[in-house]
């Protein structure tokens, strides 16, 4: 099996279909890794899945929810009774499995729209930073139901994924206005609710996500407006990062970045991580959580 | 709960106010279905009373009482909350015409067992029956010929809840609240005096006047009351009922007593179109706690509460351009399109609004559809109309359901009904005057006259060309002291005509009769033309003219006397209009007997053109008699000639 | 299909009745104060429970829900009920378990049972045609006696919590904050007494509080930030807590803990278990509801309709004005709420 392959089936998926984020994109490759490129032991497929976790970091696409994606999908194939006389047997319950799997993630983030609509209320204001396709289906969905409310979104450099949410956001008919990163301050006592997506959810209950998160975080706790981070569930990771600075290089910066060795400490990073205290609820597929209740669901799984 | 028949709190809920106020609206359904703020009227009464600790409740109908039945099972079936804890009869009757005849029978059937709480169907109220009948029956131990506890509401002194209907005087026995003096004024009355008996002062110790009371229609009556009814036959109302027994109150040995709210506790009556504003909007408002829009006691918690007392219910949908300003309640499955404005309207269900509408101080029902660019304000809309583009309905217009108002209408003041058999014609009926509909934030309060005034009394209707001056409100056919006093006028006139007696002396019975009634002056001059033109032996006459010349001539001193003035001349050819409108004897002989005045130097010239620009700009019935426009052309002929003689 | 994504249940007539009489005691008055009216409704259900015709797991649990949902559209302020109803289809879900041996499968959604779960993860409930009502009445009667003295049991905590010298500032009248106060009327502690909008309550409840021993100054609500800085502890009565840590309180109170955060004053919050509720409080719960608007200007006085008058009936108080919850299991922070309402209330029911 080699690297090209599994890089090229990822971003075939990742350009195809707009609508699936990086984590799905990534959870779908490994099972076609497992259908497609047959081994005769566990300890091959392990290396294989590892190999292609691997390529996929290096794809120059947001490696966070790549990586706790990957690791809750292998935890979760691993865990079958797997005591059964042939491989080809294991082989089919592990498939199984990431069907399930896979199904149970893509109603996540119906689940999540669902609840985060009840806290939109009519006539709100509501800020939200850079592209998150959850934020775009809760909004959307409210919208269907007739609330009516106003979105601001930043414009989130340095990819300006702030546009496309703003172009989206206006073809499902909600009134949204783009602004600089900026004018997070200006316009933070306008509006009633700060809404975010997360790339990731650190086990302390703070998340990682587009870099310029943290400081809206930071002015909606001085304006005491809340802060909602709708994200799916497979996104929580256990890294426990106490600063900035804590957070891995390979999520801050792009692979290719890494890989040409220039200086870091003058190269953007893309992502930050915003403190728990700074957070008011996440809105995840388990429910809606506090941020203290983030490490208690991650000890659940892991010890 | 299991309560014993003897126990049992019984209520007797009146269904109809027995006035034509809510006309043409109440002309198709009974009055307990009016919707405020969007529930019925007999919703807010019973849920009252269940919660109030009423067990058994008699709803008396006199009119459309099978629909009230059926509506009462519905709600029962449903489950309604106050079905579950009270038991609802619903009584029947078509030949009640009056409350005192509700009453009458009710006393008949024997329906009442004891102490019982009386209310109308159109009260408002949150307050705690089962304990004021308890105080009720407290008072009663201490005198034992208690009749009524009437519940008063205090308000501000300009209320609109007084203002807008007739303010009471009430003086009282401080000590022991009982009423010693009761006295209604009509709406807008600019009395400004109270006569107030100085034996009432003296025999009691610390007296209480009262003149901000609002009448909620509700009154804790002992078992004695429905007999009382009964045997006075001119007790037609519970102010009659007041009167008498405040007048002779030793002869019935009973005396009445009554009760303040204070606090928390509500009670308010609908009895116009003012005082539905009023009730709607303290409903919105909340003073009638726990029964409001959101609590659920009605709607099940369907409504959302939006700031500045704006309820819209879950399913209705509203476009992002329009807006609800305050005190606006949009009701189920409705539609509000782009820029609309909507403020202290209440909308009732599934109706469509168009875009570009305004809707102000507005009530308007359920399946309206109302297209663009209208104006909407002060009015209300029932069931089923259809409002269509560019329409201004304005100032106190009142439509009836089922009517289809063309694009491009202008309504000011007016009541439309849909004729029977066409449901989509509409029919422009009657009255130009009177149905102004105070707007709150206007401020132009003062003049404006009360919702939806029918004058019934006709003598008084072509009598007051000023509109806004006295206008009395008859809810109750008492014969008026005017009425009296036309007949004895009448009486005197024609036995002076047959007995051939001197004109001096029936002067003199004319102002005497005059005196007992306490008629003014004007009137007066008035009814002595009417009863002059009302003398049985004219209707009796063969050839009325030759009679009336006859009787002109007799009574030609009468005349004299009383027919000095210029108004006094006036008065005088208007009571010849009514006469003529009124006295078939009279038909179409306006214009000769006219003549006969001015030949007999009665009336002149000048007032009679002044007259006759009258009867044209108010439209009279007789203005297009023809022997009235042969009276007038000649008169104009004769006029040029003497002009041209002089 | 698990009832909670299902068309309600329709109920029976006789069942409808019943319901209809309990919300109307609680709307004539005739039960106040939420404890009684939770006593009430774990009395109705377990009646509609016992007459209901079939007793698998999935009917009682449809009915329970069904009732549930009644009692909540029409009285969506008396959270009391829904949480009880809330703790009973609890209850029958763990007897479902039990009965069906399925051991080790935590209830609610975790990241673990992502993990572990077989793919007959979903069903849980099954089609066991167990007899579910005698286990029951075993858990409705725990449950009874749980409510009868949550009372006790949150006020026995007071000594821990007060101590001698202090200075206490309470809100309004609670017949739960007048317990805990003179539970610990040994201590020898002042009061401070904040009227809240039942002036005539308030002062009620200083003089026995006055007359069992405890020193009592009566303040008006507008001084509650002027003496702040002086006081100790705040202690008041919460009518319900809300999913996160946060409070809804006595309409006025979140003056209190707003000044008590500013000057980093503790604020202990009487929770008993009853009235913790799953719920946040979002746009589509209808709990806050106006009440009369009497309290605060009286009719005489309104003359014009153009003066709008808010008098709320709860005050919300977000999770970090609150220092500690006393529920009946113990004291637990704001944060930690999230875990007392997974262990009472099953996920699936959050929502009624």
């Amino acid at each position: 099996m080699k690297k090209e392959e599994v890089q090229e089936i990822f971003l075939k998926i990742m350009k195809e279909e707009e609508d699936v984020s990086a984590g799905v994109a990534a959870i779908r490759t490994l099972l076609l890794v497992i259908e497609n490129y047959k081994v005769t032991t566990v300890r091959e497929l392990d290396l294989n899945l590892q190999l292609a976790v691997e390529a996929m970091k290096h794809c120059d696409q947001p490696v966070t929810a790549i990586s706790s994606g990957c690791e809750l999908f292998m935890r979760f194939i691993t865990f079958a009774k797997l005591d059964v006389k042939s491989f080809e047997e294991c082989e089919q319950i592990m498939l199984q499995r990431g069907h399930i799997f896979l199904n149970e993630l893509l109603e996540a983030r119906g689940k999540v729209a669902k609840q985060a609509m009840a806290f939109i209320r009519d006539g709100c204001k509501i800020l939200t930073h850079s592209l998150s396709r959850v934020v775009l289906q809760a909004m959307s969905e409210a919208a269907k139901t007739n609330k009516r409310f106003k979105v601001y979104v930043t414009m989130s450099c340095p990819d300006n994924s702030g546009e496309l949410m703003h172009k989206q956001l206006v073809a499902a008919g909600i009134d949204a206005t783009l602004i600089l990163d900026s004018s997070v301050g200006y316009i933070m006592e306008q509006v009633d609710i700060v809404m975010v997506g997360a790339e990731g959810v650190t086990e302390s209950g703070g998340i990682i996500n587009k870099i310029g998160t943290y400081t809206i975080g930071m002015a909606a706790l001085e304006l005491k407006k809340p802060v909602y981070v709708l994200t799916e569930s497979f996104k929580f990771s256990r890294i426990y990062p106490l600063n900035q600075k804590d957070l891995p290089n390979e999520f801050k910066y792009l692979s290719s970045v890494l890989k040409s060795g220039k200086d870091l400490s003058k190269q953007h990073p893309l992502v930050d991580y915003t403190p728990p205290a700074y957070i008011t609820l996440l809105f995840t597929d388990l429910g809606i959580l506090t941020p203290s209740a983030v490490s208690d669901e991650l000890i659940k799984l892991y010890l | 709960m299991e309560i014993d028949k003897e126990n049992v709190v019984q209520a007797v809920v009146i269904m109809d106010t027995f006035n034509s106020h809510f006309n043409p609206i109440i002309n198709n359904k009974p009055m307990g279905l009016l919707p405020v703020a969007g529930v019925s009227l007999i919703n807010y009464i019973l849920e009252a009373l269940a919660q109030g600790g009423v067990g058994e409740t008699i709803l008396f109908c006199c009119q459309d009482g099978q629909k009230m039945k059926d509506y009462v099972r519905q709600c029962t079936k449903d489950k309604a909350i106050w079905s579950l804890t009270m038991d609802v009869q619903v009584k029947m009757s078509d030949t009640c015409q009056t409350m005192g005849d509700v009453m009458r029978e009710i006393d008949a059937a024997g329906l009442i067992r004891g102490y019982f709480v009386l209310v109308g169907v159109n009260t408002v109220t949150n307050i705690n029956f089962a304990s004021l009948l308890e105080q009720h029956k407290q008072t009663c131990k201490k005198d034992k010929g208690a009749a009524m506890t009437l519940v008063y509401k205090k308000v501000a002194w300009e209320h609109p809840l007084i203002s807008s209907d007739k303010p009471i005087f009430l003086a009282a026995d401080a000590s022991s609240n009982k009423v010693l003096i009761h006295q209604k004024y009509k709406p807008k009355s600019t009395e400004k005096k109270i006569n107030l008996p100085l034996e009432v002062v003296l025999s009691h110790s610390e007296v209480k006047l009262h003149h901000n009371l609002a009448d909620a229609n509700i009154a804790l009556c002992s078992p004695s009351v429905p007999p009382l009814f009964s045997d006075n036959f001119d007790f037609q109302t519970r102010d009659d009922f007041i009167h008498g027994i405040l007048i002779n109150e030793e002869i019935l040995a009973s005396s009445l007593y009554y009760i303040l709210l204070k606090g928390s506790q509500y009670a308010a009556a609908v009895t116009n179109w003012k005082t539905y504003q009023t009730v709607c909007r303290d409903v919105l408002h909340n003073w009638a706690y726990p029964l409001t829009i959101e609590s659920g006691s009605f709607s099940q918690n369907n409504f959302l509460f939006m700031g500045n007392h704006n309820f819209r219910e879950k399913s209705c949908t509203l476009s992002r351009s329009s807006a609800l300003l305050e005190d606006v309640l949009v009701g189920a499955k409705t539609h509000v399109n782009d820029n609309t404005v909507i403020s202290k309207s209440v909308i009732g269900k599934n109706c469509i609004i168009g875009n570009n509408v305004t809707i102000t101080g507005s009530h308007i029902m359920n399946n309206v559809v109302i297209k663009d660019n209208c104006k909407i304000i002060n009015s209300f809309i029932d069931d089923n109309c259809d409002i269509e583009n560019d329409c201004t309905i304005d100032s106190g217009t009142i439509i009836a359901s089922n009517v289809k108002v063309e694009t491009g209408s202008q309504l000011k003041g007016n009541i439309l009904e849909s004729t029977e058999k066409d449901q989509e014609k509409l029919l422009f009926k009657s009255t130009s005057e009177s149905t102004e509909w105070d707007n709150e934030s206007s401020g132009s309060g003062g003049d404006d006259f009360i919702g939806f005034e029918k004058n019934w009394n006709d003598s008084d209707s072509c009598y007051s060309s000023d509109s806004s001056a006295e206008t009395s409100i008859l809810d109750s056919p008492v014969p008026d002291d005017t009425n009296i006093f036309l007949q004895e006028v009448i009486d005197s006139l024609a036995r002076g005509y047959e007995e051939k007696l001197k004109c001096d002396y029936l002067i003199l019975e004319i102002n005497s009769s005059r005196y007992a009634y306490n008629i003014q002056l004007h009137e007066v001059n008035f009814f002595v033309v009417r009863a002059l033109l009302s003398i049985p032996v004219l209707s009796e006459s063969k050839n009325v003219l030759s009679t009336v010349r006859n009787i002109l001539q007799y009574f030609r001193p009468v005349l004299a006397n009383y027919i000095k003035t210029k108004s006094s001349i006036m008065d005088c050819l208007r009571a010849v209009e009514d006469s003529c409108i009124k006295c078939e004897w009279l038909e179409g002989q306006s214009g000769l007997i006219l003549k006969l005045l001015y030949d007999a130097d009665v009336v002149d010239e000048d007032a009679l053109l002044a007259w006759y620009k009258d009867l044209q700009e108010n439209n009279s019935l007789i203005v297009n008699q023809k022997s009235l426009v042969k009276f007038f052309q000649w008169l104009e002929e004769a006029s040029e000639e003497s002009d041209e003689s002089d | 299909m698990s009832p909670s994504q299902g068309p309600v249940k329709k109920l029976d007539d006789k069942f409808v009745d019943k319901i209809g009489k309990f919300v109307a005691d609680i709307k004539n008055g005739k039960l106040k104060g939420s404890n009684n009216v939770a006593l009430s409704m774990v009395t109705l259900l377990e009646n509609i429970i016992s007459e209901s015709q079939h007793a698998t797991a999935y009917e009682l649990l449809s009915l329970v829900r069904s009732a549930g949902r009644r009692v909540a559209a029409a009285l969506p302020h008396q959270l009391a009920a829904s949480n009880v109803a809330r703790r009973i289809l609890r209850a029958i879900r763990d007897e479902n378990r039990a009965s069906a041996n399925q051991s080790g499968e935590a209830s609610g959604e975790s990241l673990q049972r992502l993990v572990l779960a077989t793919s007959a993860r979903r069903a849980t409930i099954g089609t066991t045609h167990h007899d579910l009502r005698e286990p029951l009445r075993d858990h409705i009667a725990e449950l009874r006696t749980e409510l009868e003295s949550s009372s006790s049991t949150v006020c026995s905590a007071a000594r821990e919590h007060v101590h001698a010298d202090e200075l206490i500032l309470t809100y309004g009248a609670s017949a739960l904050a007048e317990r805990f106060l003179r539970t610990a009327a040994s201590r020898r502690y002042k009061l401070i007494l904040a009227e809240g909008t039942d002036v005539q309550e308030s002062h009620a409840m200083a003089a026995r509080l006055s007359a069992a021993g405890v020193s009592v100054t009566i303040i008006s609500s507008a001084a509650i930030f002027a003496v702040m800085s002086r006081v100790n502890k705040v202690v008041v009565s919460v009518s319900a807590a809300l999913g996160g840590g946060a409070a809804l309180l006595a309409g006025g109170a979140h003056a209190v803990t707003q000044a008590a955060k500013y000057y980093s004053v503790p604020v202990l919050a009487l929770a008993p278990l009853y009235k913790l509720c799953p719920i946040h409080a979002s746009d589509d719960s209808h709990f806050n509801t106006l009440i009369a608007p009497t309290t605060a200007i009286p009719y005489e006085n309104h003359e014009v309709g153009d003066v709008h008058v808010y008098t709320p009936m709860y005050d919300f108080a977000p999770p970090d004005h609150i220092t500690l919850f006393i529920t009946n299991l113990g004291g637990s922070s704001p944060s930690y709420m999230y875990r007392m309402l997974s262990e009472l209330y099953d996920p699936n029911d959050y929502t009624l």
